[in-house]
């Protein structure tokens, strides 16, 4: 019976037409790339009604805790368990998505010179993205909504003084090209 | 891991680069999965227009997600599945405004006038069956992938494909009549 399915099949393809002309390799990348395109504003959405539910659970659970008035995109990028804002240790420095080579730079020397910093080093997109989907590996349908370049940038660093942590973040909030800074008191793994 | 990105420059620089390779590769990959993609996709909706259409989708799918799978996944499958689930979709869409058209013979078992007519039966016979147990007979018996391979392309598990390809080969034998067990 399977030997005569094939040849069946086999039969039934043979009036197969010649294919249309054109090239269906460049057809196929113009169209997947508006399909991509769609599917980042998508992920872009999920990804905000995301960071809104962690942003409320998080006050909500630290609420004896000093309120802190908005969480950034970069609160996505951690266990929420491991938020603690008067003491941290382990620091990242979100980069805006607009930052120049120039202020990069200028972060980072700044960031080298910092006497309670250690360990200091950078983060690309694509390495934020191999972490977010380790982090998010139990909900697989939003971590795969997420593309590499919707992650932000940042600097990783460990603080010599945890207690030192609200003093660093003030000194970087708000400066040029710096998105956020966010702070756990839980060493990293797999670092 | 730790390495810092010196500049801007080299990073855009190797980044392109890396696209390069990734579009020569989905090039590859378009000139020889083409061909039987489209075949599959006729034995599913017997419209070779259709199955050109499906074609391009799937390879459009494809591409939109080239950076995360071409170096991972199993490319054969992974194009079968895209395949698979844009033919579950127009089928989906078109049962809405369209009744399905089992032009077969009522009467299960009559004999098929000219065996040269019998791939064109066969077809029909196929048409009738649930939409996933076609897909299970083309890509077993056409594309002749393994039980475990057409149950990781549906996603559902291997004792699955082997009952539904039982019951779907019964039936077709079935409604093919006794020519076909002959042949």
């Amino acid at each position: 019976m399977e030997q005569d399915l094939r040849g069946l099949f086999q039969q039934a393809l043979e009036d197969e037409p010649v294919p249309p002309p054109g090239d269906p390799a460049r057809v196929a990348m113009v169209h997947g790339r508006r399909i991509r395109r769609r599917r980042g504003l998508l992920a872009a959405g999920a990804a905000a009604a995301v960071v809104a539910v962690a942003a409320v659970a998080l006050n909500t659970a630290l609420a004896p805790a000093a309120p802190r008035p908005a969480l950034p995109a970069g609160e996505a990028m951690k266990a929420p368990a491991c938020t603690a804002p008067d003491q941290a240790s382990e620091v990242a420095v979100f980069l805006a998505p607009d930052i120049t080579t120039a202020q990069r730079d200028g972060l980072r020397s700044l960031l080298q010179a910092d006497p309670v910093v250690r360990g200091l080093r950078f983060e690309t997109r694509d390495e934020a993205f191999v972490r977010f989907q380790q982090l998010w590996a139990d909900s697989p349908d939003f971590a795969s909504s997420v593309r590499a370049d919707s992650l932000p940038e940042s600097f990783r660093m460990t603080l010599a003084e945890p207690s030192a942590y609200p003093a660093f973040a003030a000194r970087f909030r708000g400066r040029a090209g710096v998105q956020d800074v966010a702070g756990s008191a839980c060493p990293e793994s797999g670092r | 891991m730790t390495e810092i990105v010196s500049s801007e420059a080299g990073w855009r620089y190797s980044w392109r680069r890396e696209r390069a390779a990734r579009d020569e590769e989905f090039t590859a990959f378009v000139a020889a999965a083409t061909p039987r993609l489209r075949r599959t996709a006729y034995l599913m909706c017997r419209d070779w227009h259709l199955a050109q259409d499906l074609t391009q989708l799937t390879l459009a799918k494809m591409y939109a997600s080239w950076g995360r799978i071409w170096r991972t996944a199993n490319l054969e499958a992974y194009s079968r599945r895209v395949l698979m689930n844009a033919v579950f979709d127009q089928r989906k869409r078109r049962s809405g405004s369209e009744v399905v058209l089992a032009d077969l013979p009522d009467r299960p078992g009559r004999p098929v006038a000219a065996t040269a007519e019998l791939h064109v039966t066969l077809l029909r016979a196929l048409a009738t069956l649930p939409v996933q147990d076609q897909a299970i007979v083309v890509l077993r018996h056409w594309e002749d992938h393994s039980v475990d391979t057409v149950a990781e392309i549906l996603g559902v598990s291997a004792s699955v494909v082997k009952t539904r390809s039982m019951r779907a080969l019964a039936r077709l034998r079935e409604l093919l009549g006794a020519d076909f067990a002959r042949q």
